[in-house]
């Protein structure tokens, strides 16, 4: 030995059993921490693929930048790719043919596909301006191929002959609009432009940028802006990958910061509380050991530094092993991913390493055990020398209060053992009350999911069938014509009056007008998606309609009557949400059929929706289109359904594998402490046993003990975690959606659920212990 | 009348090179309200032999009868309620409950039995004990004689057929270790108590009514009182 720290390898190599818990304490503590950070680096990672493929990597977009100022800020250090572009026809409701489809036109340089993660699938980037690029799906819907000429009507009647140069991705935007993109060169699209609008002058290009990945893009943002004199108008952001950089002015993102700054926190705490509780336990186990090195001569400041050291040296054990667990969880995840959305996660590696989920594990699992270690440390260097002659520890753990033995005496003495030690108990409850708080900040992001990214509204369609020019051209027969057809599952319909002139809150405005079935009312019932209002009296008679939501400054009121050119218009209901996206200008209203066709005139359908049984066959669709004829507009959303699904459950398998790891935790921790909390009173259990106190008793006496625990654990977590659910719903769904706040009954019963029946399973390990008990070595070991 | 009779009462540790014979083929009886002592060398087999009377170890063969009942032919939740109710302990390091008062400690077996104590019989015994002006103290509060008087009170407070004291002066200095064991023949002479004590400090034979030896494991009877010079 060359000093008197070789004691703590020595130790720890006699008391194996006595350190375990702690040790796999401190393994959980860094498993919980290390997963959940690995979980999210993967989520961040996973999301910042998704943002990328859907908005393209660029960062910011400038209007009306010169070109001159283009060239000097194409030079900067600090910018990777730059390009202009713009596009015509891009919601596709002008007509602008190809081969008699529909298209949109892009006017882009090449490292604008760089930008955009647009791959080449055949053929290279134009190089005269007659060249053009064209989505895949034109081949089969065109007929061409690469070297082909092809010609662009304008809807002015021009046209313009272009010879294809390459073939790309297809869009989901495209296939869904059974629409066509094609990709020109800058010359070319200025061409085009001054052919469409009879103009020498070029068309305004937006200018894209995006950063180097090592320089902090918010500083350069500003640096651009000053440099060059922008105004905040002129500069768009790509505030999705921008907020998954972490260099997000959003609010929204900000908010999410904030919630995911609290959530760390909380994740923090846990690991320092669980840690703490479980060393001081183990250093209770031992007073008389640390009584004894006083007894020999140790200095208080040696017995700390001797905790500590100690503390430490159960780290080399836990804290790989709490990596390795949380590694495995990982890939469990990643493989999921990658099965789940083979579309979007392909590029996830199977074995990924979170390098920063392995960091933070390290490091708070370091930070974590010394700071729970500083308590033990001091109060084990506090224990007098006389505890190891006498042999009665339990006595100097300054009691003020007898038990009250009113109660049956057990169940006195197993709240006293609660109650006695306060800042124990503290620790006990409030890393009982952790759970909870944890369980339910979390649970918060899962409301938050079920507003981001839902496929499954109950009205997304599997198919939809709209009029080419947005009238209500749709035949009211077809509906029934084609919930007839075989796969069909249901038809539903809605007729829209756009651009409708309006009078609200005293402002002119055009909003939008379409009608709802019964089954689309139903939907909005069923779905909670009525924030307020009665939607019994759409059915009715009267002119009611339903808004939906708006965060804006003047959001519609229940009972308000907005003017219309169609007549007036009374606020039944708000809505969360509906299928239609709105505009930040445009009010969208939603009244029954039997409304739309009194204010409107009209008789028809705009959109027809369809859903398909689940054994629904390509032939099926291929029916339904034939039936829907030419003339109607016809989009295919399978695809892009079954991948909004998968994102969808790749979110839930991250978020609902955040709960799972902080229930199991929670069981282990709670069934852990208990054990720990026992085991530091054997020696008084077995006088207790000797003077004879039955099982049944002891089984009692620690079950009121633990019961204390989970009750007081209870209050705490549901009293602090209620608000801080309410908080983080607050940032994460209200200030987006609306959706008011509720109490979470159903996560808060759950995981209440799980720490009492954790507790009453914590219970059984000691008992057993206290069973097998040899009496007369508890008595008398030291 | 015969209330202890231990026969042939054998107990080894371990097996092989390892096994140690703690107590070889003990016998001896005691009769009611007799005061013995056993004295012996460290690890001759004196506590073992006191563990296993009182009913906390098992021995490796033997019987022990206690007012006739053999107490190794109960099941583990009978022999436990009988060593409540039959047997008080007195230990070395005390063993009180650091929380419940004196008078909560002294009670504690009845608690255990959920009996109501009887408030006279509590007060007669604090009054013999001397601690009626420290009844709501906790054990931390008290000096270590107190502690052992509080322990005697909680081994006398159900009348058990026998009171095992191991070591009960152990832990005392030699005024303390003096009233203690005063107290404890007085009460145990008040209550007609039969009292079974292991002692290194052969002075303390004084109090006892015969002296039992332990060497070695064997059991050995010395008969009558005796002092220091049988020594």
């Amino acid at each position: 030995m060359k000093s008197y720290l070789s004691l703590i390898p020595a130790y720890r190599r006699i008391h194996k059993k006595q350190n375990r818990m702690t040790l796999l304490c401190i393994t959980l503590a860094v498993f919980l921490v290390s997963a959940i950070f690995g979980m999210a680096d993967m989520e961040i990672r996973s999301q910042r693929l998704q943002a990328v493929k859907r908005y393209g990597s660029w960062h910011i977009q400038i209007h009306d930048l010169t070109e001159a100022d283009a060239a000097i800020l194409a030079q900067r250090p600090d910018i990777t790719n730059s390009s202009w572009y713009n596009v015509l026809n891009y919601r596709l409701k002008e007509n602008y043919t190809l081969g008699g489809k529909r298209a949109a036109v892009c006017g882009i340089e090449p490292s604008m596909l760089t930008m955009m993660e647009y791959e080449l699938t055949e053929g290279t980037f134009p190089e005269t301006d007659s060249q053009v690029i064209l989505t895949n799906s034109s081949k089969e819907i065109l007929g061409v191929s690469l070297g082909d000429s092809v010609t662009l009507l304008t809807p002015d009647g021009n046209s313009l002959k272009l010879t294809i140069s390459g073939f790309g991705m297809d869009n989901e935007t495209a296939m869904k609009s059974d629409a066509i993109i094609a990709f020109l060169p800058l010359a070319g699209f200025q061409s085009l432009y001054h052919l469409v609008n009879q103009t020498a002058e070029d068309a305004d290009m937006v200018y894209y940028i995006q950063f180097s990945e090592h320089c902090n893009i918010r500083r350069a943002i500003r640096d651009v802006r000053e440099q060059f004199e922008l105004t905040e108008e002129q500069i768009g952001e790509n505030t999705a990958l921008l907020g998954l950089l972490g260099f997000s002015n959003d609010s929204f993102i900000t908010g999410l910061y904030l919630a995911a700054g609290i959530l760390f926190l909380l994740v923090l705490t846990a690991g320092v509380l669980m840690v703490a509780s479980s060393m001081n336990s183990n250093i209770a186990q031992r007073t008389e050991f640390f009584g004894l090195l006083r007894c020999l001569g140790a200095t208080p400041k040696q017995i700390r530094r001797f905790v500590c050291l100690e503390a430490l040296n159960w780290c080399k054990t836990a804290i790989p092993a709490g990596i390795l667990l949380s590694a495995a969880a990982i890939w469990v995840l990643c493989g999921a991913l990658r099965y789940l959305s083979s579309m979007y996660f392909a590029e996830m590696p199977v074995f990924g390493i979170s390098l920063p989920g392995i960091a933070a594990g390290i490091i708070v699992g370091l930070i974590t055990v010394l700071l729970a270690a500083r308590s033990p440390a001091k109060r084990a260097s506090r224990v007098s020398p006389v505890t190891a002659v006498n042999g009665n520890a339990d006595m100097v753990q300054g009691i003020r209060k007898a038990a009250n033995v009113n109660l049956r005496i057990e169940a006195a003495l197993g709240i006293q053992h609660a109650l006695h030690r306060k800042k124990n108990f503290l620790l006990m409850a409030c890393s009982f009350a952790l759970s909870i708080i944890l369980f339910l900040s979390f649970y918060a992001s899962i409301a938050f999911m079920h507003h981001a990214i839902t496929p499954l509204r109950p009205y997304t369609p599997d198919l939809s069938v709209v009029s080419p020019d947005s009238s209500c051209s749709l035949d009211f027969g077809l509906a029934a014509k084609l919930a007839g057809c075989p796969g069909v599952k249901r038809v539903y319909g809605r007729a829209f009056a756009y651009d409708v002139p309006a009078r609200i809150h005293g402002q002119e405005q055009a909003v939008m007008l379409f009608s709802y079935d019964l089954q689309q009312f139903n939907w909005a019932e069923e779905a909670d998606y009525l924030l307020e209002g009665d939607l019994s009296k759409m059915t009715g008679e009267g002119n009611y309609v339903l808004a939906v939501h708006d965060a804006g400054e003047q959001p519609l009121k229940v009972g308000e009557v907005v003017h219309t050119d169609l007549g007036d218009l009374t606020v039944a209901g708000i809505l969360s949400h509906c299928p239609i996206d709105g505009t930040r200008d445009t009010e969208r209203f939603i009244c029954s059929e039997d409304t739309f066709r009194r204010l409107t005139g009209e008789q028809g359908y705009t959109v027809l929706d369809i859903q398909l049984t689940r054994h629904a066959a390509d032939e099926d669709v291929n029916r339904i289109r034939s039936l829907a004829g030419d003339e109607a507009l016809f989009s295919d959303q399978r695809l892009s359904n079954q991948d909004n699904r998968g994102a969808f459950w790749a979110f839930s398998l991250f978020l609902y594998g955040f709960l799972t790891v902080i229930v199991l935790i929670t069981c282990f921790h709670i069934v852990n402490s208990i054990s720990m909390s026992a085991s530091a009173r054997m020696r008084q259990y077995g006088a207790m046993r000797a003077i004879g106190m039955s099982c049944g008793q002891f089984t009692k006496m620690l079950a009121a003990e633990t019961g204390t625990y989970a009750c007081f654990g209870c209050v705490i977590g549901c009293a602090l975690g209620l608000p801080l659910h309410f908080l983080l719903y607050r940032y994460l769904v209200t200030a987006r959606w609306g959706t008011p706040w509720e109490i979470p009954w159903g996560a808060l019963a759950l995981i209440v659920l799980v720490v009492l029946t954790a507790s009453a399973a914590a219970v059984f390990r000691p008992g057993r212990q206290i069973r097998r008990m040899n009496i007369t070595e508890v008595i008398h070991s030291q | 009348m015969e209330l202890l009779k231990v026969t042939r009462l054998t107990k080894t540790y371990g097996t092989g090179p390892t096994r140690v014979e703690a107590l070889k083929d003990a016998d001896f009886t005691m009769q009611k309200s007799e005061f013995a002592a056993i004295v012996g060398e460290s690890g001759s087999g004196k506590t073992t032999l006191l563990n296993l009377i009182g009913a906390l170890d098992t021995p490796t063969s033997g019987q022990i009868l206690l007012n006739g009942q053999d107490i190794f032919s109960m099941s583990e939740q009978e022999r436990t309620i009988f060593r409540r109710r039959s047997i008080g302990f007195i230990f070395q390091s005390f063993q009180l409950i650091p929380e419940l008062t004196v008078e909560q400690n002294i009670i504690f077996p009845l608690l255990l039995d959920y009996q109501k104590p009887d408030p006279r019989k509590v007060n007669e015994l604090l009054e013999i004990l001397g601690l009626t002006e420290r009844r709501t103290h906790l054990p931390s509060q008290l000096s270590g004689g107190q502690q052992q008087r509080t322990a005697i009170g909680r081994a006398l407070i159900h009348n058990p057929m026998l009171i095992l004291a191991d070591e009960p002066t152990g832990n005392l200095d030699s005024k303390s270790s003096q009233e203690v064991m005063e107290l404890l023949t007085r009460a145990a002479h008040h209550y007609r108590q039969t009292v079974l004590m292991i002692t290194h400090n052969l002075g303390l034979t004084a109090y006892a009514d015969r002296v039992l030896r332990v060497s070695d494991g064997k059991l050995t009877d010395l008969g009558g009182k005796r002092d220091e010079k049988l020594s």
